[in-house]
């Protein structure tokens, strides 16, 4: 008979910080500075008393050697930042229907396949985006097949994504019509997503830094990357960025997030200037 | 509508991977006169000790800068006791590319960099020396101003003691006063030394 303790440690030590930023970064790419403390603290202390431990040691010891992970994505969903809105950094999605579309079908033929990526997915805003963008201002939707794909390491945003049901904080960037085409109001005030969109986006649990996940997405011919390496260290963002170079089809684009550069990460990728934006572009013949 | 369509429960549809050469191993992929195999290959390899030195003995000889890339990515992902001194002696190489990416390696190792920067720091070239020194800037450890420190007194090359002063800039204490004004005294007769060393000073004074 095991005997659980409810006294919760009252604080994180800095020695069990560490061993626990460095265990987390070993299994996310996710580097957490001590201006973190706070956040990480907090969030530890919660699952260290969800899971019944008497201290650190004992909640760290079955973190590192359960079999299934479980605990370890608890801790990934709940150390990971999620918030975003539809129509976020809507100049990219503008670059996409106006200039990389039309980039892409260059020398394809009709109803060949073009295939985006949007990572990480968070709720599914941006993935939804892609699809309402594409609907609405790409006038060659129908000549083509467009396979949208989306994946997050959080589960809970997955599932979430899944069910498509938002804020109107979420939607407050819209148009009216759009609202009124996609979506249907409920009676709390929540917008939800029609079942078209819904179905035309694929969701998944992927780890960018894991290549074991990032396999089987290949001849990818946009990826939306935005504002997720700014939370990987440098070596991280380099393993990000061979994971999409591995990902694309050559040729094939990359956008991040309006305070990221690739030019800082890796010399693989050619930076494309487009009158809505700037990207990133896999060379289309290997050096 | 031309978006496809996924359904709950479907079967995901990614397309699998392009495959390697069937039942061959990441070592024979490696060996691949295609450069996308060769890349696939370092990049679905497991960090080990063999490939690291598998890739240490390749890096001098790939031509394709996307290869050597992911090698450079999966040595900062393997452990440092093959990787670290490998990378110390690329610090030699001619390549620009070999000499940057090896420093940005070291860079994620300090505590196994540290065990080997004062020896290192002897080494003949003084190219080499001011690379060591450069890493110093990156490097978080707290044997930084030590090394500094040595370089200060010690080192005889002028760029050497340029380069020591610049990271001194960035990363001084009052420890290292007395090493800054010895480089200053020793090149006396260098300006942009005397410059580099009052600036230091100064940024000291004002802590």
């Amino acid at each position: 008979m095991s005997l659980i303790s409810t006294v919760v440690p009252a604080a994180i030590s800095e020695t069990d910080f560490e061993k626990f930023r460095e265990f987390f970064y070993r299994k996310t790419g996710i580097q957490f500075d001590s201006n973190k403390r706070y956040f990480v603290d907090k969030r530890l202390l919660e699952r260290i008393k969800a899971t019944g431990s008497d201290s650190f040691r004992d909640y760290f010891i079955k973190l590192r050697f359960e079999a299934d992970d479980r605990e370890v994505q608890e801790l990934v969903n709940l150390m990971t930042v999620n918030e975003t809105y539809f129509f976020r950094e809507a100049y990219q999605f503008d670059c996409l229907v106006n200039s990389l579309m039309e980039e892409v079908i260059r020398k394809r033929e009709p109803g060949s396949l073009i295939r985006i990526w949007s990572i990480p997915s968070s709720t599914g805003e941006e993935a939804y985006s892609i699809a309402l963008y594409l609907l609405e201002r790409w006038s060659k939707l129908a000549e083509y097949e467009v396979e949208i794909l989306s994946s997050d390491i959080d589960t809970k945003v997955l599932q979430s994504a899944h069910r498509g049901l938002y804020t109107p904080r979420s939607v407050a960037n819209l148009p009216a019509e759009y609202l009124a085409k996609y979506f249907t109001r409920k009676v709390d005030g929540n917008w939800q997503l029609c079942q078209d969109v819904l179905e035309s986006v694929e969701f998944s649990r992927v780890n960018l830094c894991n290549a074991a996940d990032t396999r089987r997405y290949r001849n990818i011919d946009v990826i939306f990357c935005r504002n997720l390496l700014i939370y990987f260290d440098d070596i991280s963002r380099r393993v990000a960025a061979e994971a999409m170079f591995e990902a694309l089809r050559p040729g094939g684009f990359v956008c991040l997030g309006h305070s990221e550069s690739m030019s800082r990460i890796s010399s693989l990728f050619k930076v494309r200037r487009f009158p809505d934006a700037m990207v990133y572009q896999r060379p289309l013949e290997t050096l | 509508m031309a978006l496809r369509r996924f359904t709950a429960g479907s079967p995901v549809t990614a397309a699998p991977p392009a495959p390697l050469a069937e039942n061959t191993s990441w070592v024979q992929d490696l060996e691949s006169g295609d450069a996308d195999i060769r890349r696939q290959a370092v990049w679905m390899a497991a960090p080990s000790d063999a490939l690291a030195e598998t890739i240490c003995l390749r890096l001098t000889h790939e031509a394709s800068q996307p290869v050597l890339e992911a090698m450079f990515v999966a040595l900062s992902r393997c452990s440092a006791d093959r990787v670290v001194p490998a990378m110390f002696d690329l610090l030699a190489s001619e390549e620009v590319l070999l000499r940057t990416r090896a420093l940005e390696v070291l860079e994620g190792f300090p505590e196994p960099v540290a065990a080997l920067m004062q020896e290192h720091l002897a080494d003949a070239e003084a190219d080499v020396r001011i690379f060591l020194v450069n890493l110093m800037g990156g490097l978080r450890h707290p044997h930084v101003p030590d090394w500094l420190d040595h370089v200060l007194h010690h080192d005889t090359h002028g760029n050497v003691v340029a380069a020591a002063l610049e990271v001194a800039l960035e990363v001084a204490g009052p420890r290292l006063r007395l090493a800054i004004q010895a480089a200053k005294a020793r090149f006396h007769a260098d300006p942009f030394i005397g410059f580099a060393a009052d600036l230091a000073l100064q940024r000291i004074e004002t802590q």
